[in-house]
């Protein structure tokens, strides 16, 4: 072991095994990836790019991701499904077109993959920001107040206010421009749809017909019928697609959603479902099967 | 023969003594202000880091504490604290023992001080404006990497040149002979520009697409803690164990073989605290194969350790070098069973998005590498200063918070991790049932930190007063207890 060029050049190869290895292989299997094109309908592509740019920067700028994860785990390996954090569990192509991933690594706090379908309403998100244990007591997430301001009412009471009591008349409180934008952000976090190589493990919730009103022209979140925040028993395990017709009697026969709103089933074996044309570009498919 | 006057070590059998006390004097006297440097600067950060991790401990339970403020918000404070940690405590400790290391094993004389001084400006300025940066909202938000691209290039070109300084100097060796500790400090040098500028420019300034920045980060996070900390805990550990116990190395072969086992199979194992996520499959396959092989080069350093000590252990009770360095090569050998268990499907899906892996990432940084540049420095700070330690009970102190406190941290953060884990991977339970089961965890927590804070609050404040040269006057080496004669 004199020989100094011998060690240097052990050393580096040895280096740039693992680099090829576990770098530059699975970055070039990955490079190929597109998004996925429906065959039926050809305006439903997934994923169609990143939803709020600005929002995005207001996520790691303040450290959402030394708490939260973005990756769903399937049913063999714990319980996210069963816990509605999404029907299926992450795959490469739903970062597709993230150009920071934050993927996370530890769950302080929930998994916010599909966050902009389990809280569609900007209303709670901002809340929720502002005093998080107003709406769960044992949260140990802090408030991030300071992308609020507490302001004196200018003509009308804004829209975005805060509904808080503690408020003395003539005054609001509202959410800067960054709050905005991390909402936005967060309701455009959706993996729910359907892609060929991941196993839907659990149905997605169907979509509202009313969009998320997102500033930069995202894609409309598919929304969860009402009612489903709490956790309710997990679904059972992808039931046949011929047992259900694609309506939305699932879980709150009180929707408000009317039954043409059930969403397209653009995968080609759902027996049950009425293809219709839908245009919407992330209609979670019925009963699509295992 | 006290216990820091053992001969050099030989690794070929070579007669001991063959470098002159005078030589080596003067060898020390010259790294004076390099290592020096390193080391306050070292200590700074760890200081700073302690006191971050007593308050983000402190907001876990309390979430409002020093809350409504931007710069102090958990999300940002959390990555300061992380990044002081290794980039300006861990990475900075290591240099400085590197250097003297080198300095010595080469037999060279350190030169062009001015040069590693600069390196070492730029290196703490990037700490300095990555924690600032990160505390004003410019956070990366990718893990170990948060700081921003205008203060991680800065750090870079710091260590660049150090590193040029580093080849300048080793070209001026009088010493041909390549030690095993050298061999680690070498995969240490080698791996870490590589791994810092890669990571850098692959994720933020040039980055891949969006699926494949999981591969950088898992293979950046994985080889800077079990490649480019480990390589120089190791190769200290190899110095320093024969050194203080007086034997030479057990076995040149058994070293030579886990050397390059410990290069083949841990770059490959990937990270146990950044999730591969959306990886295929193959790759995490082959991460946790690679953690099972990696059993065969911390066997083999293990069993050259414990073989070259055995039947001097008792100096423990004497040496601080030498007790540190043992609980920091002992945690090396527990930090690599764990990682073989962790990589095991059934326990990641358990331990994995947990407080269990900040467990490892301790278990690695503090209780291993951490102990181990402590105990260096307890051997070469004398040796610069030209006096000893002035007490034994400051040492004592120092080693009781820094070993049981990182190891009730260990301890806290895994069993938290296990509670937290069992209940996020039954879904029926709701998420807020694993927050509420481990808060009592998290409170054991605070105790571990406050006790590691005030341990490394002592060390500090004996290192200022060695600084000041107000240490003993030379002579015999500060023990921990009274020798009773000769070994």
């Amino acid at each position: 072991m004199d020989q100094l060029k011998t060690l240097i050049a052990g050393i580096f190869t040895l280096f740039a095994l693992s680099f090829v290895g576990l770098v530059i292989l699975p970055a070039a299997q990955v490079a190929r990836l597109e998004p996925q094109v429906d065959k039926d309908n050809p305006l439903d592509v997934y994923p169609i790019g990143v939803g709020s740019r600005e929002g995005r920067a207001v996520y790691a700028a303040n450290g959402c991701a030394s708490c939260h994860t973005q990756v769903v785990l399937p049913k063999s390996s714990g319980g996210d499904i069963d816990r509605k954090w999404g029907p299926r569990q992450t795959v490469a192509r739903d970062y597709l077109y993230e150009d920071r991933v934050l993927i996370g690594s530890i769950r302080i706090g929930p998994d916010l993959s599909n966050v902009g379908v389990r809280h569609d309403e900007r209303a709670w998100h901002y809340e929720h920001l502002y005093d998080p244990r107003s709406i769960k007591p044992a949260s140990v997430m802090p408030s991030f107040s300071y992308l609020f301001e507490k302001r004196k009412i200018v003509g009308e009471k804004s829209n975005d206010a805060l509904d808080l009591d503690w408020i003395p008349d003539g005054w609001e409180v509202v959410p800067k421009a960054e709050a905005k934008a991390l909402v936005n952000y967060l309701l455009t976090l959706n993996k729910t749809h359907p892609l060929d190589e991941a196993v839907m493990e659990a149905k997605p919730e169907e979509e509202k017909p009313e969009a998320a009103p997102a500033a930069d022209g995202a894609t409309p979140a598919a929304s969860p019928a009402p009612g489903e925040e709490q956790e309710a028993a997990a679904d059972p395990a992808p039931a046949s697609a011929a047992a259900r017709p694609a309506a939305s009697e699932k879980q709150n026969p009180a929707s408000a959603s009317s039954p043409e709103a059930a969403p397209a089933a653009t995968a080609p074996p759902s027996p049950g479902a009425a293809a219709s044309p839908a245009p919407s570009p992330v209609a979670p498919v019925e009963g699509s099967t295992p | 023969m006290t216990a820091t006057e053992a001969p050099p070590i030989t690794t070929t059998g070579r007669p001991a003594g063959e470098v002159s006390r005078l030589e080596r004097a003067a060898i020390d006297a010259s790294a004076r202000v390099p290592v020096l440097t390193f080391f306050s600067f070292a200590l700074f950060w760890l200081m700073v880091s302690s006191v971050l991790a007593l308050i983000t401990g402190w907001k876990i339970l309390s979430p409002d504490f020093l809350g409504g403020w931007s710069w102090l918000t958990y999300g940002r404070l959390r990555p300061v604290q992380d990044n002081a940690l290794v980039y300006g405590w861990a990475a900075q400790a290591g240099i400085g023992v590197a250097i003297w290391l080198m300095a010595r094993l080469c037999r060279v004389q350190i030169r062009y001080p001015l040069m590693v001084a600069f390196g070492a400006l730029l290196w703490n300025l990037g700490v300095l404006l990555g924690s600032i940066g990160v505390m004003a909202g410019d956070s990366t938000s990718v893990k170990w990497l948060e700081y921003p691209t205008y203060a991680s290039w800065l750090m870079f070109i710091g260590y660049v040149a150090i590193g040029i300084w580093g080849l300048v100097l080793y070209r001026l060796r009088a010493k041909e002979h390549i030690f095993v500790t050298q061999w680690f400090l070498m995969a240490g040098f080698v791996s870490f520009p590589w791994l810092f500028a890669t990571a850098n420019l692959m994720l933020f300034t040039a980055p891949v697409i969006g699926p494949a920045q999981p591969a950088v980060h898992w293979w950046y996070s994985g080889n800077f803690l079990g490649l480019w900390l480990t390589s120089i805990g190791v190769g200290a550990a190899y110095y320093f164990i024969p050194k203080v116990t007086g034997r030479a190395i057990y076995s040149y072969n058994l070293a030579a073989f886990g050397f390059w086992t410990f290069l083949l199979f841990f770059s490959w194992r990937g990270s146990i605290d950044v999730p591969a996520g959306p990886l295929p499959a193959w790759v995490q396959t082959v991460g946790a194969a690679a953690s099972l092989l990696a059993f065969i080069p911390i066997a083999t350093i293990a069993l050259n350790h414990h073989i070259t000590a055995r039947g001097s252990l008792d100096m423990m009770h004497f040496s601080p070098t030498l007790r540190f360095v043992v609980v920091g090569s002992v945690a090396f050998t527990a930090s690599g069973v764990i990682a073989a268990l962790m990589a095991l499907r059934p326990v990641a899906d358990i331990l994995g998005f947990t407080w269990a892996t900040v467990g490892y990432t301790q278990l690695v940084v503090y209780v291993f590498f951490s102990m181990i540049m402590f105990g260096a420095m307890y051997f070469i700070v004398p040796r610069l200063v030209g006096c000893e330690w002035r007490s034994a009970t400051l040492i004592k102190l120092h080693f009781w918070g820094a070993a049981y406190g990182s190891g009730l941290l260990v301890l806290m953060l895994f069993a938290g991790g296990l509670t937290q884990g069992l209940d996020l991977i039954h879904g029926e339970s709701p998420f807020m049932q694993s927050v509420i089961s481990t808060l009592p965890f998290t409170r054991g927590r605070m105790l571990a930190i406050v006790m590691l804070l005030l341990g490394h609050a002592v060390f500090a404040f004996h290192f200022l007063i060695m600084i000041l040269r107000l240490g003993h006057p030379g002579g015999t080496a500060t023990l921990l207890m009274e020798e009773e004669g000769s070994h």
